[in-house]
């Protein structure tokens, strides 16, 4: 952090000189940069979109619009590790649901880019939240097709306008156990077997891709677009996102990361907490829901609030979600301070819902910290974020400030001053 | 408001006694509205406690710094900021640390819709017909839910347990407290009243429309609940004419129960509550119309996402409001909720309760209040903290029925007192100690005081 910060003051220095009209500084703020120990009475200086400097007695570049945050709080902009923003308004109108997966013809090739409606209501909930960016992940679709991938997912920006797509194909959705076997085989032991005949098949392809163009190939259970979507997973360009309750599942989801060479993140998770070490020593991250504490089904006998605190002190690398896909994103905020009283180290909580999340999915060059090169991705709090007596005052994207009314705020003016 | 809603509580109240007083008289062959499933209920050790030095949220809008709980025979004695603590009771120190009462949530399914949530002991909707007033939730409950657990180390002490909402009218709920206990006799409120569930809207005429039958639409869903309340009023007629009889000594016929019609007799007599799953404000509307044309009253609307748009309408008749702050959007009746719904309510006198409906949430009613309470301090509804414990305590105790027993902290209540870590609106707040009836039940601190269900028994994921 201290070296953070000290180039965060030199390129400052040169700014002086440089300064544009674009160029805004934002001081008088405790800036907690999300990666990196927390800068009291700092500023930060943007200019086109991107953080230049952060840090404490940074040196106002001449021409710079100020802005005096008055001693308030600063963070990154969140980051939700798991959502369906954009793919759905009302999850029960079927016309507006694009949350689900494909068919036996069409699994790992699914892709969520195509489906994202920018006009979403819970885009705009998520960024009074405090959330700035979100992984769109398609759901596995359960039938007696074969299905087994559930399809690729992107990252989007809340920014209000039509260009909320960031990074298309930053993962592909794989569910075990239960959810695994409502979409694969009929049980895990089918299960398994499908998931792996999968993989070798995407392997020959890549060896081969020749003879499969002209035909001299044995037949594959799985369609040319999936096999397309499989190959960054099996090049390690991009993780293989899984579904995984039992510790047992876990620990399947583990061997096929050494078996494939895969890097591979975990949702759901609630047992993570028992084979916590194992993960920690295969670099596994684990997408976390803190307030999942109850065993729903015999997969989640070991669901405990604790399960966040436990990994992060073994040296998991966590991110913490809200209690949906949806309208609950903005709890996740919530969901880290819970988390917090019940062991997760406050030195490690921002982690969670910033620059964690963002290394998962291979997006930390780009945002996860408030540091130089990055997005100007940032929030101005009234307080202390996690405590819901908070709000999120502004909410930035690319040092440019979003506005904070979604339908149902619109819906809550209309009706402070009137009512039958 | 809440004043009219009080009083006429107390015309229910009287309704009721004299429904008793008569069926003290009555022979076993009429109808019978006593209760043949009693509580067996007991509240277990409440040696005489003095809690001090904590900041106390009485549940009545009253926040005491430094105050003195003394609690006897596990009803609250003394409260306030001079009390001198008699020799020979136990001490707790709470220096530094807050005290509500405890939490009470007012629609759940715990033990209903259970953890596990397998089917084969999934008891939450006879979704088979539209109308089953005659099933009860408290033969539905599994006691041992591992959920009454996590609820309970929320501060949960009081959960109103109602059947599901599929049907136009669900059947009985159930108060319970929220103790151990191998029977769900063992953890029912005693003298708590029950309440009929009724539901609006989409689930009811989906479930049915589904089926190609009555209720298909909205208009379906209130000719149903007429069609019920008119074979209502002639039962009670039917049963008073056999009454008179009887006590003039006259031969009658003998009176045959129906256990749904017995149960919305006993709304149009006043002895049982109504909670009505609605969400659109033109539904309650209706509903509210409904409930004059056949002469009852609905204590309260529950999920009511749109309660803030009727504020005057609910505010004149007395209704009270179970909501959350944060859920909504998932179906066309829910697209019009708002955080700001329950400090609205609050602004304009009506009793609002934030509830669960969930197992999950009813863990952390105390944070969902205070998502509620920001909000409204967004929208310039500057409510005060010690108001605002009451949605989480002396609100759902009016709903429920219970208000004159538990949900503040004055003393003759049970001492049903929850101890804090923090303040109960910071998410970083954890409840420390657990008082139902002035016996300890939950400690976060003491594994003595952390029951373990039956189910979680002995499992090999047991956390540490």
């Amino acid at each position: 952090m201290r070296g953070y910060i000290f180039l965060g003051f030199f390129s400052a220095l040169v700014l002086i000189h440089n300064a544009r009209a674009d160029t805004s500084v934002y001081t008088n703020a405790h800036i907690f940069p999300g990666d990196g120990a927390p800068v009291i009475d700092g500023s930060m200086i943007v200019r086109d979109g991107k953080i230049v400097a952060t840090g404490k007695n940074v040196p106002l570049p001449v021409g710079a619009r100020i802005i005096d945050l008055e001693g308030k709080i600063v963070t990154p902009g969140f980051i939700s590790a798991d959502t369906s923003l954009g793919l759905v308004e009302v999850p029960s109108v079927g016309g507006t649901n694009d949350t689900r997966g494909g068919t036996s013809r069409l699994s790992a090739g699914v892709d969520v880019q195509y489906a994202l409606n920018s006009d979403s209501n819970y885009i705009d909930l998520a960024r009074e939240g405090g959330v700035t960016s979100a992984i769109v992940l398609p759901e596995v679709r359960t039938g007696d097709d074969v299905i087994v991938f559930g399809g690729q997912a992107a990252s989007i920006k809340t920014v209000r306008g039509l260009a909320i797509l960031s990074h298309a194909k930053v993962g592909v959705t794989l569910d075990l156990g239960e959810a695994g076997v409502a979409t694969g085989g009929s049980s895990r032991a089918a299960d398994m077997v499908l998931v792996r005949s999968a993989l070798d098949d995407v392997k020959l392809y890549m060896k081969k891709r020749a003879a499969y163009e002209i035909g001299k190939f044995r037949p594959l259970t799985f369609s040319r677009e999936d096999l397309d979507a499989l190959v960054p997973v099996l090049e390690r360009k991009i993780p293989l996102i899984v579904s995984a309750h039992r510790a047992s599942d876990i620990l399947q989801a583990v061997n096929l990361v050494k078996e494939y060479k895969l890097k591979i993140v975990i949702r759901g998770g609630e047992e993570a907490w028992r084979v916590a070490k194992i993960l920690a020593d295969a670099d596994i991250g684990v997408i976390v829901t803190p307030t999942s504490d109850l065993p729903e089904t015999f997969e989640k006998l070991g669901a405990t609030m604790k399960n966040a605190g436990l990994l992060a002190k073994a040296g998991v690398k966590i991110a913490i979600i809200g209690n949906d896909k949806t309208q609950s994103v903005r709890e996740l905020r919530y969901n880290v301070g819970m988390a917090s009283a019940r062991g997760l180290p406050l030195s490690k909580a921002l982690d969670t819902v910033t620059i964690n999340p963002a290394k998962m999915f291979g997006l930390d060059k780009t945002v996860g910290s408030l540091v130089k090169g990055k997005d100007a991705d940032f929030v101005v709090w009234s307080g202390d974020p996690f405590e819901p007596l908070s709000q999120a005052l502004s909410v930035y994207i690319a040092g440019v400030e979003q506005p904070l009314l979604s339908r149902a705020r619109a819906l809550a003016l209309r009706y402070s001053g009137f009512s039958q | 408001m809440i004043y009219r809603f009080r009083k006429m509580k107390s015309v229910m109240y009287l309704s009721c006694f004299s429904m008793l007083f008569f069926l003290g008289n009555s022979s076993a062959s009429t109808v019978s509205l006593s209760n043949p499933y009693p509580s067996t209920y007991n509240p277990g050790d409440n040696d005489p406690t003095a809690i001090i030095g904590a900041t106390i949220f009485d549940g009545n809008g009253h926040r005491i710094e430094g105050g003195t709980i003394l609690i006897e025979h596990g009803k609250i004695k003394e409260i306030g900021s001079n009390i001198a603590v008699p020799s020979g009771v136990k001490i707790i120190d709470a220096t530094g640390r807050w005290i509500t009462p405890g939490v009470i949530d007012s629609h759940s399914h715990i033990g209903v819709y259970p953890a596990p949530a397998v089917r084969g002991q999934v008891d939450v909707n006879e979704n088979v017909e539209p109308n089953t007033s005659q099933v009860w939730a408290e033969h539905s409950i599994w006691p041992e839910d591992p959920s009454f657990d996590r609820a309970r180390e929320g501060g949960v002490t009081t959960l109103l347990i109602l059947p599901g909402s599929a049907n136009l009218f669900g059947g009985r709920g159930v108060v319970v407290k929220n103790v151990p206990s191998v029977t769900e006799q063992g953890m029912k409120f005693p003298g708590a009243p029950y309440s009929l569930k009724m539901a609006c809207g989409e689930n009811p005429k989906g479930r049915y429309g589904a089926k190609g039958r009555s209720p298909a639409t909205r208009m379906g869903n209130v000719a149903g609940y007429r069609k019920a309340w008119i074979e209502a009023l002639e039962y009670n007629k039917k049963w008073k004419i056999s009454r008179e009889k009887h006590e003039n000594g006259q031969s009658a016929e003998a009176f045959k129960r129906d256990l749904a019609l017995e149960t919305e007799a006993g709304v149009l007599n006043g002895d049982i509550l109504v909670q009505n799953h609605c969400y659109r404000s033109d539904e309650m509307a209706v509903m509210i119309d409904v409930a004059k044309e056949f002469g009852y009253h609905i204590t309260a609307f529950h999920h009511a996402v749109e309660a803030y748009k009727i504020r005057k309408l609910l505010a004149q008749e007395g209704i009270c409001v179970a909501t959350w702050s944060g859920r909504g959007g998932f179906k066309m009746e829910a697209y019009d909720a708002i955080e700001e719904n329950a400090a609205l309510l609050h602004q304009a006198g009506i009793c609002v309760a934030i509830h669960s409906d969930s197992p999950v949430l009813s863990q952390r009613l105390n944070i969902e209040s205070a998502v509620a309470l920001a909000a409204g301090r967004r929208i310039g509804i500057n409510i005060s903290e010690e108001d605002a414990v009451s949605w989480f305590t002396s609100n759902p105790a009016k709903i429920l029925g219970i208000s004159d027993k538990t949900g503040s902290l004055v003393p003759g209540k049970s001492a049903d007192v929850v101890i804090w870590s923090a303040d109960p609106f910071s998410v970083y707040a954890v409840a420390e100690d657990v008082f139902i009836d002035g016996s300890l039940k939950y400690s976060r601190n003491d594994k003595k005081y952390q029951h373990v269900s039956d189910f979680d028994l002995g499992q090999h994921a047991e956390a540490p």
